[in-house]
């Protein structure tokens, strides 16, 4: 409904609501005034007929009083003639007509001569009128009086006409009405008519208007809005016109420039192409990325070369494509010169999809636009796997024995003297076996050289499989072989390898299904106890080596005798050991550390000391290894302990420093005993710091990480010795929870004159300041390594700078000083 | 007596003296309402004025009584009056019939109302009946004389004043019957003789005249009579005439219509009965 009203024409609109409301109003008064004119005409008729029966009455007093009966129907006569009049009787007051007059439909008079006596209502009262009305009469009874009552004037008058009257002017009423309503609409829709018919072609004009630019509409408007609305859309037409005019030249011109930028893209294009052909169909690798490292292209070589299609790298990186066999990280330090808008020039290791790696020489350049903003990187990639594998089979070649694998001469040579420099460093050292194989040249000669081949790539292999990773083997030639041992501390590690190579070498070679025996003969030199110059070793290992095969072969010659009598002399001193507790050989010294900040010795480091009666003065670096290979070492130990505690009792110092072997925190009971001597010495166990060095922590983590952890819950404090010297992880050191990290005598040695050891120590130093950890420099023997250490932020300073380790009773007078 | 003679001629000759546009009096008999008097009379006076140049008043009177009264004292020049009322006029005051109609007669008739239980004359015995007037002539005395006379019917008389009203007593059932006569009869509306019936009429009688004063001079008098003739002559005329009842206007002679009346020894019934 609603919308309908909405969209119907102005028009329509108009016509339903003139007529509603006219209708509504004329309606309304018509009826109103209708009812007002019924009222008001009712009122006269009966006022009129009122007026008539009085008249009557009135003038019927003298024919009644003297009964002139003539001149009563005369008056009666003439009375009647009034309009409406039905009936007119004059009667006495008993009701006996004396005239009556009755006007018969057609409207003729009647005189009625009729005896009968009306019948008077008996409620009529003589004094007043009386009026009764039906559908279609109205009845007046006016009584006639003269003083007295002396009749009854019977006035009926017809209400039909009265009616009919009404009925007409009802009539007329509302058809004057509807007139009036019909006429206002018509004037209105007339005026309006015009108007509106030039506001609908306007509207038309203005809907075709879109489509016909420049075409006015010559209208008038039949009202002050439509003509405005006329002459505005005749503007908007005009001004259509124009536009689409301009629309039209703009239009051209921006063909004429299109075609023009068509001709240089075209051109442009070409040259596309031609590229795009050359970087499709080079034999070189190419990649683009964007300016985030992101692969947008490949081209096929790069395809083909890695194996990967161009949609799986598309939105890779280029490290995706590395191999995890690069020796050094490469993508960290290219990033960072590309970044910087460089160009890199280098090589490096693929993988391909199979898995398999392959080199490559790499340019790779920014690109930069017209800002000089990097959008993306090219890398032109040449696969370099030929000439990296000629490179690796010519050095190969040079350093190494085609037949075993191992080093030849003079990569041997080579380690050789690189051992010598890293024992010097660490002060360790180290043993270089000469080793001669026993009954080769038998081989070759009965069965052939293509056997004794086989012999030697078996013994090369025995001889590696003895070896720990810090050693190493080459083949000098023949059937001799240099073996390098590292890091021997103690003889006994060195006794037991000797032991394995012999074993392992004697043991029958199955060859081409026969078996052979051969045995080695072994020259040991040390260094830096023989020699520290590697031809001088080598001589002497030879010459050992030469005085175990005269010796009868299948044996070992040391060149210098003290290590052979130590080695002979450990079972000695090892029963010496067993009764050095008891018989009280062991004293502890004290080695004062000092505050580096505070300037003050607040801690000290325990150290043992053995005077054997039999074997004399011996230092910890050698029984304490021996003491390790038996359960000695746990006795020892706790003795170390529970004198410290008992000397330390009464120091002013924060803590006191044992040293503790990994064996003793593998041992079971090591926990409860620790606490046991801690009690009965009455000794703060927070006062006790105990000191492992880092190998120790590294060989068998797993097993005395409880007690490390007990101890720990206990509040001694721990403290990991010789730090750097050992292969831990700093992940480790994260998880291991010592206070104190001693940076081991190494790298002190030269903090103050070698830029390495320096940079070394300051790393220590601050690491272990990240960590929290508080550090410790050992082995601080001059002035210049104390300031050196001091200006790193070292902690605190051990060593012969400060003072050499002293008896209990020195000690305690230092520092109470 | 001789006085009267004297003072007629006088008159007579004063009016023979002077002959140019004269206004007489004109009286009309109340046996018809005043106002149909006045109706059927007007017209013909005015055309007798036009015709004769002289001016006539009508006088009209509501009662027999009233009239009698006037014209026994001689106060109108020209009066229409019936045969009794000629008579005495002619005794009184020598007044001489000038015109009468020349076929109707009066003929007086007894009436009652139709349906009721007034059928004969006999009914009528010691009931009451209503006359116009005590000397209306045809109506009432003539009717009486002979009721009372001839028939011997006694009765008690009731004066309406008209004879209109004498209908109309008995028509309401007031008296028992009327007396009137034949033209008053016809000239009452059809309703009213539709309700009447004729009882009992009298024989008949010369009709009602117009008479003349002697103190009009013969000459007018023959002017007017003649004027009267003359009317015949047009339609317009004959209308007028038949309105006052004279359809045939003829000279009209004491004694040769009305002198045999005498011989009815009508005693009037107005004074003092």
């Amino acid at each position: 409904m609603k919308t309908w009203w909405r969209q119907s024409s102005l028009y329509t609109q108009l016509s339903i609501v003139s007529v509603t409301v006219l209708s509504i109003i004329i309606l309304g008064l018509s009826y109103s005034s209708l009812q007002t004119q019924k009222t008001a005409l009712f009122s006269k008729l009966q006022a009129d007929a009122n007026i008539m029966a009085k008249n009557v009455a009135f003038s019927s007093q003298y024919p009644l009083i003297s009964n002139k009966l003539d001149n009563l129907e005369n008056l009666l006569l003439s009375a009647a003639r009034y309009p409406d009049v039905l009936n007119l009787q004059v009667m006495t007051p008993q009701g006996n007509n004396l005239g009556h007059i009755t006007i018969l439909d057609s409207g003729k008079i009647k005189i009625i001569y009729d005896l009968s006596p009306n019948l008077i209502p008996l409620k009529f009262s003589s004094n007043k009128r009386h009026i009764t009305q039906t559908k279609h009469k109205l009845s007046i009874w006016q009584p006639i009086h003269n003083s007295t009552h002396i009749g009854w004037v019977l006035l009926e008058i017809n209400l039909k006409p009265y009616q009919v009257i009404q009925k007409k002017l009802a009539l007329d009423t509302f058809v004057n009405g509807f007139i009036i309503i019909l006429l206002n609409l018509i004037i209105l829709l007339g005026v309006l008519f015009f108007p509106l018919r030039q506001l609908s072609k306007a509207i038309e004009f203005s809907q075709k208007l879109i489509n016909m630019p420049g075409k006015t509409l010559d209208l008038q408007g039949g009202s002050k809005e439509v003509n405005q609305l006329i002459s505005t859309l005749n503007k908007a037409s005009a001004q259509l016109k124009i536009q689409d005019d301009k629309i039209a030249n703009t239009n051209t011109l921006l063909e004429q420039k299109i075609a023009t930028r068509t001709k240089n893209l075209q051109e442009t294009n070409k040259r596309l192409i031609l590229l795009q052909h050359a970087i499709e169909q080079s034999h070189s690798s190419l990649l683009i990325t964007d300016n985030l490292h992101v692969i947008t292209y490949v081209n096929p070589a790069l395809e083909k070369l890695s194996g990967y299609s161009e949609m799986e790298l598309i939105g890779m990186t280029p490290s995706a494509l590395k191999s995890a066999n690069n020796e050094l990280d490469v993508i960290e330090p290219i990033t960072q010169i590309l970044n910087d808008g460089n160009e890199w020039i280098g090589e490096f290791v693929n993988q391909r999809k199979d898995g398999s790696d392959y080199w490559v020489r790499s340019i790779i350049s920014p690109v930069k636009n017209d800002q000089g903003e990097i959008t993306n990187f090219i890398a032109i990639e040449d696969d370099i796997s030929g000439n990296k594998k000629f490179e690796h089979e010519l050095h190969q070649h040079a350093n190494y024995d085609i037949l075993t694998g191992l080093p030849n001469r003079k990569l041997g040579l080579d380690i050789l003297q690189k051992a010598i420099l890293n024992t010097q460093n660490h002060h360790s050292k180290m043993a270089i076996l000469f080793l001669d194989l026993d009954r080769f040249k038998n081989i070759n000669d009965t069965v052939g050289h293509h056997v004794g081949d086989l012999a030697l790539i078996e013994a090369a292999d025995r001889i590696l499989g003895c070896l720990r990773p810090q050693d190493s083997v080459a083949r000098l030639g023949g059937d001799e072989f240099l073996i390098i041992l590292q890091d021997i501390m103690d003889t006994t590690k060195l006794d037991t390898l000797l032991k394995n190579i012999e074993t392992e070498l004697t043991k029958p070679y199955l060859l081409e299904d026969r078996e052979h025996i051969l045995g080695a003969s072994i020259g040991i030199a040390i260094s830096p106890d023989d020699s520290d110059n590697a031809s001088d070793l080598l001589r002497q290992a030879d010459s050992a080596m030469y005085t175990a095969k005269r010796n009868g072969r299948g044996q070992h010659q040391f060149y210098t005798q003290s290590i052979a009598d130590k080695v002979l002399h450990k079972s000695q001193m090892t029963a010496a050991l067993y009764h050095a507790i008891e018989q009280n050989e062991f004293t502890l010294l004290y080695q004062p550390i000092m505050d580096l900040h505070k300037e003050k010795i607040t801690h000290c480091e325990a150290l043992i000391r053995w005077n054997s009666p039999h074997l004399g003065s011996i230092g910890p670096d050698i029984f304490i290894p021996i003491a390790e290979e038996s359960v000695l070492i746990i006795d020892i130990g706790y003795w170390v302990i529970r004198q410290a505690c008992r000397d330390a009792k009464k120091w002013d110092i924060q803590t006191i420093s044992v040293n503790i072997a990994s064996a003793q925190l593998r041992e079971a009971e090591f926990i409860q005993t620790l606490k046991t001597i801690l009690e009965e010495e009455a000794f703060p166990a927070n006062k006790l710091c105990m000191e492992l060095t880092e190998h120790s922590l590294m060989e068998d983590v797993s097993s005395i990480r409880k007690s490390l952890q007990a101890l720990v819950k206990m509040k001694v404090q721990l403290s990991i010795d010789d730090f750097g010297t050992g292969y831990s992880s700093l992940s480790y050191l994260k998880h291991f929870p010592c206070r104190f990290i001693k940076i081991d005598k190494s790298f002190i040695d030269d903090v103050a004159i070698n830029r390495e050891d320096a940079s070394l120590v300051d790393a220590i130093i601050h690491m272990g300041h990240a960590l929290s950890r508080t550090i410790i420099a050992e082995g601080v023997e001059t002035e210049a390594q104390l300031n050196k250490v001091k200006s790193q932020g070292c902690d605190y300073v051990q060593g012969y700078f400060i003072s050499k380790p002293l008896s209990a009773h020195a000690f305690e007078k230092l520092i109470h000083v | 007596m001789n006085l009267k003679r004297i003072a007629l001629i006088a008159s007579l000759m004063s009016f023979t003296c002077v002959t140019f546009a004269e206004s007489f009096t004109w009286s009309v008999v109340p046996q018809f309402t005043s106002s149909a008097i006045h109706h059927d009379w007007t017209p013909i006076l005015k055309e007798l004025e036009k015709r004769t140049g002289h001016t006539f008043t009508l006088k009209i009177y509501e009662t027999f009584n009233e009239f009698e009264t006037d014209f026994l004292v001689g106060k109108s020049d020209f009066s229409y009056m019936n045969p009794y009322h000629i008579l005495m006029a002619k005794q009184t005051q020598n007044y001489t019939p000038l015109i009468r109609d020349e076929k109707s007669q009066l003929t007086g008739i007894l009436v009652s109302r139709r349906g009721s239980n007034i059928q004969t004359l006999s009914d009528l015995q010691n009931q009451k009946i209503a006359f116009a007037a005590p000397n209306a002539f045809a109506a009432s005395l003539y009717m009486q004389a002979l009721l009372k006379n001839k028939e011997h019917i006694d009765i008690t008389p009731y004066y309406a004043g008209s004879h209109s009203n004498a209908y109309r007593q008995v028509l309401t059932g007031q008296t028992q019957a009327a007396g009137g006569v034949y033209r008053t009869l016809t000239k009452e509306p059809p309703e009213a003789q539709a309700a009447l019936q004729v009882i009992y009429k009298t024989p008949s009688t010369a009709a009602h005249a117009i008479v003349v004063h002697p103190r009009v001079s013969a000459k007018i008098q023959i002017e007017i009579q003649q004027a009267i003739l003359d009317l015949t002559q047009t339609k317009k005329g004959q209308n007028l005439l038949n309105a006052i009842l004279i359809p045939k206007p003829v000279k009209a002679s004491y004694q040769q219509d009305y002198q045999v009346l005498e011989q009815l020894n009508l005693t009037p019934i107005v004074y003092g009965q």
